[in-house]
Formats: C-alpha cells, sequence, structure tokens
C-alpha cells in the first residue's frame, strides 16, 4: 500500500485538481479495503465533529501519532500546539508519563534520533536535531528538551519537537569545555531547569533558567580530591553526586555531593565498592579507568560499574544506603560465555547507563543495550536500535529519559 | 419498535422517537443516563414522548443499549453477583467493536444526548483506532474537510517529517 501511495506522489504536482483525483482514489481504493463490517447510521456530510469530542480523541494520542495528525484539518494543527489542550493532555497520566529512553542520535549530517519506547518495546524514530547550527554534541538532556555544545564551546538548549532553540549566555567561567560533567536539573512545577557544570578540578557554575544568568559558586575541593572523574552524575534529593579520584598517584575512587541549595560540596569522600570502578594502573595496556556510572533510581543513588575478574569484565549495580554508607548489590549482569549480553565483557560505555522509574539501561562499547527491571530483577537485552546498525561508529547516546513534549520552552 | 430495558415495572418509562420516527420505550432511569434527556424529562414529564431529530434509530438504539447497561450496573440485586469493572470493560470493548463510521455518528450522538463515559469511551476507541492512519484515511472516517492548501500541507509535512519515518 506505501509502495503505491509513493508511486502516485511523483504524479502529484500540486494541482488541486490533480490532489482531488487522487484523494477521491485513494477513498474509494480504502472503501474495498474495508468491506469487512458494514456501517451503521446515515451521517450528514456536513456536521463536524464537536471540539470537545476532538480533544478527547487527540489527547488519547502518543505524540508522534499526534504529530501526524497535524496536517488534517486547520482546526486540528492550531488545536494541537494551543497551550490549553498541552497542558489538558499532560494531566492524563497514561499518555504523558511514558517517556521513551535510551535516546540515540547520529552526530553526522541529518542528526537523526531514535529513542526506544518500553511500552511498545520497540525503537522510535524521533525529531532530527537538524536545525540546530554548527556541529554540534549531546552533553545532557531532561524532560524534552537537550542540551549541546557547539564548535564554539556554546551550549544549546533545543527542543526538538517544537524545533525551537537558544543560546544559552557564554559562562564567565568557561566551565563547558569538553573535559567538564554537565547536568540538566527539570524543576517540574516551574517547567524551569538548572544546568548545573563542573570543571575537572571541581569549580561550578550553575545556570538557570528562571534568572537567564549564569552563577559562579564554589570552587572550594574537599581535602585530598584531586579531580572530578567522567562526566556521569546522578541528582537526588537536592544533592548532586559525581565520581571522584583521590590524591595523586594513589588513586582511592569514590563518590561526593555537592548540595545545589547551599553551592557547596560535602567534605565526605564515599569511597567505590572494592575493585569497582577503579583507576588502571598507569603501567595497564588501557589507561584510564574502569566504567563507573552514576544514577538515580526510586530515591537512590546507584553506581554502575565494572570490575576486571579473572580477566572478564564483570558489571555490576549498587544502591547506596546513606544512613551507614555502605553498597549494596542489587544486580550482576549475567556474563557466562552463552548469555545474550556477552559483548559487554568488552566493557561497558559509562554515558550509556540511563534510568526510568524501575529500568535501567546499559550499553556496551559495541552499543548493545540491557535493560533490568529493578522490581523484578529480570534482564532483558534491547533490540538493535536501527541507528546503530551496520558500520555506523558516528552515534551518540544520551542518558536521559526523553519525554518528547510540544511544550517544553527552551 | 420498541427497545427493553430492565424488567422492573414500577419504573416510569419513557418515549424517545429518533429522527427517522421509530418510536423507543425505555426506563426513566435508562434515560438519565443522558444529561440531555434528564433535563428534558424534569422540564416536561415522561407522558410527552421526545423528539431526537439528529439521532437516527439504529444509532439510538445502539445509545439505548449503553445507557441500559450501565444502568443495570448500577442497580443491586439480592439473587445475583454484581457486575465486576473486568466485565463492564470487556462490555465496553465489545461494544466499540464496531466500523469506524458508526463510531463517528456515536460521538454525534453521545455529544448531543450529553452521554458524559459514552463520549469517553467512544473517543478512546476512535483515538486507537486512527493511531496508525494516513491525514487522508482520518479526514474520511470524522468527515472532515481538507482546508490546507498544497504548500500549506508540504510545510506542515516538512517539519513533522520525522513523525512519518
Amino acid at each position: 500500500m506505501e509502495s503505491s501511495r509513493s508511486f502516485w506522489k511523483r504524479f502529484w504536482k500540486g494541482s488541486s485538481h490533480r490532489r482531488n483525483m487522487m484523494n477521491r482514489w485513494m477513498t474509494r481504493r480504502n472503501r474495498k479495503e474495508k468491506g469487512t463490517t458494514t456501517a451503521i447510521g446515515t451521517v450528514l456530510q456536513k456536521e463536524k465533529l464537536p471540539l470537545e469530542a476532538v480533544e478527547r480523541i487527540l489527547s488519547q494520542l502518543p505524540l508522534p501519532a499526534l504529530v501526524r495528525t497535524c496536517c488534517v484539518c486547520k482546526q486540528w494543527h492550531a488545536l494541537i500546539s494551543s497551550p490549553r489542550f498541552l497542558h489538558a493532555r499532560a494531566e492524563i497520566p497514561s499518555v504523558a508519563n511514558t517517556p521513551y529512553f535510551p535516546v540515540v542520535f547520529s552526530r553526522s549530517y541529518g542528526r537523526k534520533c531514535c529513542a526506544f519506547d518500553f511500552s511498545t518495546h520497540q525503537w522510535q524514530r524521533l525529531a532530527p536535531l537538524n536545525f540546530v547550527p554548527y556541529r554540534v554534541t549531546y552533553v545532557a538532556g531532561a524532560g524534552g528538551l537537550f542540551c549541546l555544545r557547539n564548535c564554539f564551546e556554546l551550549l544549546v538548549v533545543c527542543n526538538p519537537i517544537t524545533r525551537q532553540w537558544k543560546n544559552l549566555p557564554r559562562s564567565t567561567g568557561q566551565l563547558c569545555a569538553s573535559h567538564s560533567l554537565i547536568h540538566m536539573v527539570l524543576d517540574v512545577p516551574s517547567t524551569s531547569y538548572k544546568i548545573i557544570t563542573i570543571s575537572g578540578s571541581c569549580k561550578t557554575e550553575i545556570y538557570d533558567r528562571s534568572s537567564q544568568k549564569w552563577d559562579i559558586t564554589s570552587n572550594n575541593l574537599p581535602p585530598g580530591v584531586t579531580s572530578i572523574r567522567g562526566r556521569t552524575a546522578a541528582f537526588c534529593n537536592g544533592f548532586l553526586y559525581c565520581i571522584v579520584d583521590e590524591g595523586m598517584g594513589s588513586k582511592l575512587s569514590g563518590i561526593i555531593a555537592y548540595d545545589l541549595q547551599l553551592a557547596m560540596w560535602s567534605s565526605m569522600l564515599i569511597v567505590l565498592p572494592s575493585g569497582f570502578g577503579e583507576a588502571r594502573s598507569s603501567n595497564s595496556l588501557q589507561p584510564g579507568s574502569l566504567a563507573a556510572s552514576l544514577i538515580e533510581c526510586r530515591g537512590h543513588v546507584m553506581l554502575v560499574a565494572e570490575k576486571m575478574q579473572l580477566g572478564a569484565t564483570l558489571v555490576s549495580i549498587f544502591e547506596l544506603q546513606l544512613t551507614n554508607i555502605t553498597w549494596i548489590e542489587v544486580a550482576t549482569l549475567p556474563h557466562d560465555p552463552a548469555s545474550p549480553f556477552e559483548s559487554f565483557k568488552h566493557g561497558l560505555r559509562c554515558d550509556g547507563v540511563v534510568v526510568h522509574g524501575n529500568v535501567i539501561c546499559l550499553t556496551s562499547q559495541s552499543g548493545d543495550m540491557a535493560a533490568l527491571d529493578v522490581s523484578t530483577l529480570t534482564w532483558t537485552r534491547l533490540p538493535d536500535c536501527p541507528l546503530v546498525l551496520g558500520k555506523n561508529a558516528d552515534i551518540d547516546i544520551a542518558v536521559f529519559p526523553f519525554l518528547p513534549s510540544l511544550d517544553a520552552p527552551v | 419498535m420498541h427497545f427493553q430495558g430492565s424488567p422492573n415495572m414500577a419504573e416510569k418509562r419513557v418515549k424517545l422517537i429518533s429522527s427517522d420516527n421509530d418510536e423507543f420505550e425505555v426506563d426513566e432511569a435508562v434515560a438519565f443516563e443522558s444529561e440531555t434527556l434528564r433535563n428534558m424529562i424534569q422540564d416536561t414529564g415522561t407522558n410527552v414522548p421526545i423528539s431526537i431529530p439528529n439521532v437516527s434509530s439504529d444509532i439510538l438504539a445502539k445509545v439505548l443499549e449503553y445507557c441500559s447497561y450501565h444502568a443495570e450496573t448500577m442497580e443491586t440485586h439480592d439473587d445475583k453477583p454484581p457486575i465486576t469493572d473486568a466485565q463492564i470493560r470487556e462490555w465496553d470493548a465489545d461494544f466499540v467493536d464496531v466500523h469506524p463510521a458508526t463510531l463517528y455518528s456515536l460521538i454525534l450522538a453521545a455529544n448531543y444526548l450529553n452521554i458524559k463515559n459514552l463520549l469517553d469511551l467512544i473517543c478512546q476507541a476512535v483515538a486507537n483506532n486512527i493511531r496508525g492512519k494516513t491525514a487522508v484515511e482520518i479526514r474520511k472516517i470524522l468527515h472532515i474537510q481538507d482546508d490546507f492548501t498544497y504548500e500549506e500541507e508540504m510545510e506542515i509535512r516538512r517539519e513533522t517529517k520525522w513523525a512519518f519515518d
């Protein structure tokens, strides 16, 4: 059916007569295909659907289907972009509260986007980011917004669905360089957001959308801590948790917390579970550290980290117990050679760990994805992402649950 | 044509006349599912037949089938177990399993008769129905006039191209 439609499109060159002919022909053909049930009720052709009914119908549609209905008629097009409708739609829990994740997008021309929809267990194509100028890389995201960094080291916030974007003012501390940790926190009631940037030496700057400016806050490092490691952080109960390395050479690794309210670092370092995420010795074949990533899951800080064991990589998930500062092991990725997660033995991508609700999703260095349902402790392998298929190494994996939104303001 | 509601003889009966002049007789409780009918009955009483000029017989029969089932679920009988929510959901799912054109007529009827639950049920069914359909198909099902120029439609299609992949 699709192929015959594209065949006809070639002859469809804009004359309204030809277009009407085509519509009539399509209608007739659709009628033929639908011959199974018969309609009852004589319909007055002139009678329009009441607006209330249209609103009820459209508010039940998932976002891609809703966007497709934009070109049905002018009334629908206007309704779909009206704030009143979008607000009412956001109140319907079954429609609004199921974000897509993880998000994958290609860096090459076109910047195609794709995200996994857990409700249908399928990859869903999202709006491409081709409207943002210059070369950009993905750095953070929250709700329906992406935060990108362009080649001039400026941060750009965009909503891919509404195609709105804006450059953030240049920060005074120039902390948006590629080695900084950048985290985006959404304030749901005010639809505002904060972007927290932390340089390798713990200098912190925060952009607040409501005041539209950057604030340099703190730069006093906890004693002994030399540098922030990696670009992963977890925001939990007003604290931003980051992984740090302590001491020159001794390479003790742990996590510290930044209090957003008081704009201060905690002085306590919580050491990582033994062997997990530790820095490799400098004479190792692979310099750097074993992967470790922090996430927030069900109100707890969790650590996804790898450990070398008998030459193979072991990936485990721990939950931080703040009452007695201990790590509780939640789950370990099955690692026997017959398991579908075999490719994880080559390592975990620190920036490929994402969580929403009960589901934690991990990405291997080769782009395979595994999901853990924390409530049942069952692992599943996600189907291959259509963007990752084939030779394509030119992809970014975005580490947050993306909630496509027609009204998230940049 | 007579429509049998619940066989409770103590109830008052209401006469309804469809657009093609068929007469329906239902219990007052069944008619009360509709806000519009409730207001009319409270104004004029049950003696005068109520004419519903913009709902045809087959659609009115379908609407009354919904009303009488849902009026029945409200009643409690000593000799019968109460109808569970799961049973109601199953019945509702069966009820909306009809041709899209029928759903369209039902929306208009439910809206005119002001039966909130029925309107919700059908709108949900229509949403499920149009989810995977093209704009041309949706216009046909819901009798919507295409009021875009070719250029306008192409512009919107260009902006929303991703959703069609």
